[in-house]
């Protein structure tokens, strides 16, 4: 049979006797009991009380719960000057009473060196923003120093990295951005079939991959797989200490670590884009030649045609080195900032992601809009 | 003038230490001897760590200065000069070498970068590095291939890389059993004899203490600063703090 814990209180002129009986563990039933307890205090004249008196029903069942209760209630028995009788309770239970207000709350140091101030949210706006600057201020400032020699940057690092976000990067990014052109074609050749202009399907797909696509495809993949990277491993070094033991060493981990990982990132997007622009090209080429029966040189000669302005294929370009820098430093800075524990790490992966992301995409929208008010499309 | 070096390596010049909002220790002052091993204790979280973090360069002082072999640590805005990093060596908890290369490596690293010297002559100083702390033939083992103590003692050779005079220890014997930490008590004993090194050691273990430190930093709770000063014997024997006693004799 389940037992349910229950008090039981009765008052005799001046004292008050309590009887604990049923099941008075953590996983006993409910708390009703306290609100009991405290209802009683609330309504009872409490200046007749004098002494109140506890004791224990033969077949209850205790444990922390009840010293928790009784050390609550011995507190609120002090307050109202009234005597916490206990003497009939077992030594075991009295005594863990006791250790439990013996251990005073001890004021912490903050409060004796407190010189707390709150700073309206502009300052707190500024505080975020303000770091994230000062990291780019110092990335140019190591750029500066490696041709003269002073850097601590190896060039293996750069290689390695360069191999990481380049080389390895290449399947995905075949993948993506053939299928990009080739969805464009599909989707683009249902509208101009309307006006029996399908030819014009090259022409969609090679500028929409030159000037658009190509880059932020290149730019979203190597957000999630490079910047995540590198601001899970520089966030790693941080929490082993592998950080500060390189401080301590008196180098520069601006050079050491960031200054190769965003130069190899901001090297490999340009290339990487203009291996997508070409992916992309075929992709659309194979719908064009597959469904839409052109043959391969009409299409290729209309993309030609499409493209006769390298300026098409450089303003991808542009933005793609502008997408690799924020790339770059978004993950290496959200990885040095990463706060003490494991959970902090993740979240400043997830950060760098979502943050550099967002960078790349309003970087894009104010590229398309300078574009425009300089008439350069 | 004398050119017998002076005997104070480390001064410590009214130094408050702690972070932007929260002061840990203030109006620090002490010296540490040229050759001593000197232990700084204390209760957990009274400021061992953030002291020492703001001697090995890693943490901007409130306020004051830390002074090595008469130079400033800590001028202006700048970061402490490498120069003056390179004369310690920094042996981190968890020996905190990078995962990314093997242990060789990480010996090879600091060498690469701040001597002149050619590939081979380095491959054989860092051999000799690993051999001084009992790891010849683990060169080519990564971090994550050793046992802790073997990483601590990894950490200990690239800290001696680059032959500092001072070494800073965080909780040599934190994590190891007593046979590895008493290896490494010795081991610190044997450089400190042989290659007169200056030693800041941070540490819990009483065996440790009275087995290595010519010198204690007692860090006192309440008072935030050094509470007493003198060799380990002297303060559990004579300290006219109660606290230190019975700190350093392990009564309650």
């Amino acid at each position: 049979m389940e037992q349910h814990s229950s008090l039981s209180i009765n008052r005799k002129d001046d004292v008050v006797f309590c009887e604990f009986i049923g099941d008075w563990s953590i996983q006993g039933s409910s708390s009703a009991e306290v609100q009991k307890w405290e209802n009683f205090w609330r309504s009872a004249e409490t200046t007749k009380i004098k002494e109140c008196k506890f004791f224990l029903n033969e077949n209850i069942v205790w444990d922390t719960k009840l010293v928790l209760f009784l050390s609550q209630a011995r507190e609120i028995l002090g307050r109202h000057e009234i005597a916490f009788l206990s003497d009939s309770l077992p030594g075991k239970l009295r005594k863990l009473v006791d250790f439990q207000s013996m251990q005073p709350l001890k004021g912490n140091r903050e409060e004796q060196f407190s010189n707390e101030q709150t700073y309206p949210s502009v300052y707190s706006l500024i505080s975020w923003v303000f770091p994230f600057f000062a990291f780019w201020g110092k990335w140019l400032f190591s750029i500066t120093r490696l041709p003269l020699g002073k850097s601590h940057m190896r060039m293996g690092d750069f290689i390695k990295a360069s191999r990481d976000c380049g080389a390895l990067g290449l399947p995905i990014i075949t993948l993506i951005s053939f299928l990009t052109g080739l969805t464009m074609a599909f989707v683009g050749s249902v509208q101009l079939q309307k006006f029996n202009a399908m030819i014009y399907v090259a022409d969609l797909v090679s500028l929409a991959m030159v000037r658009e696509m190509g880059a932020l495809m290149v730019a979203i993949v190597l957000a999630g797989r490079t910047g995540a990277s590198y601001a899970a491993e520089l966030g790693s070094m941080k929490l082993n200490e592998e950080i500060d033991s390189l401080r301590t060493f008196g180098v520069s981990v601006m050079d050491f670590l960031v200054l190769p990982r965003v130069l190899a990132v901001l090297f490999m997007t340009p290339l990487l884009t203009l291996y997508a622009d070409f992916v992309g090209i075929l992709g659309g080429l194979t719908v064009g030649v597959q469904i839409m029966d052109f043959s391969v040189t009409h299409y290729m000669e209309q993309t030609q045609s499409a493209l006769v302005d390298m300026w098409e294929i450089y303003s991808g370009l542009c933005k793609s080195l502008v997408f690799g820098l924020v790339i770059g430093l978004v993950g290496c800075y959200k990885g040095l900032n990463t706060g003490v524990n494991s959970s902090e790490l993740g979240r400043s992966v997830t950060s760098s992601v979502v943050f550099s992301i967002t960078l790349i995409v309003v970087c894009d929208a104010s590229f398309e809009a300078i574009f425009s008010f300089f008439d350069l499309r | 003038m004398s050119n017998t070096p002076k005997k104070e390596l480390i001064k410590v010049d009214n130094l408050d230490v702690g972070y932007l909002r929260k002061r840990i220790l203030v109006g620090l002052n002490f010296a540490i001897n040229r050759g001593e091993c000197t232990a700084v204790i204390g209760a957990s979280g009274c400021g061992k760590s953030t002291l020492l973090k703001t001697m090995v360069g890693l943490l901007r002082p409130l306020k004051g200065n830390v002074l090595i072999d008469g130079r400033e640590l800590w001028c202006g805005n700048a970061e402490p000069s490498a120069e003056l990093l390179h004369e310690m060596g920094v042996l981190f908890q968890g020996g905190a070498l990078w995962g990314s290369m093997n242990i060789l490596e990480n010996v090879c690293l600091p060498l690469t970068m701040f001597t002149p010297l050619g590939k081979n002559e380095i491959l054989d100083l860092a051999r000799y590095k690993l051999s001084l702390v009992g790891l010849s033939g683990f060169e080519n083992l990564y971090p994550s291939e050793l046992s802790g103590g073997m990483r601590k003692r990894a950490g200990l050779a690239r800290a001696l890389s680059l032959d500092p005079s001072i070494l800073f220890f965080d909780e040599p014997s934190a994590g190891l059993d007593p046979l590895s930490s008493r290896q490494l008590d010795e081991l610190i004993n044997k450089l400190k004899e042989n290659l007169g090194i200056t030693f800041v050691v941070i540490t819990h273990e009483l065996e440790s203490i009275f087995s290595i430190a010519d010198n204690c930093l007692f860090l006192g709770g309440d008072s935030f600063t050094v509470m007493d000063n003198g060799s380990p014997q002297h303060l559990r024997d004579n300290s006219n703090h109660a606290e230190v006693r019975s700190f350093l004799s392990r009564q309650a």
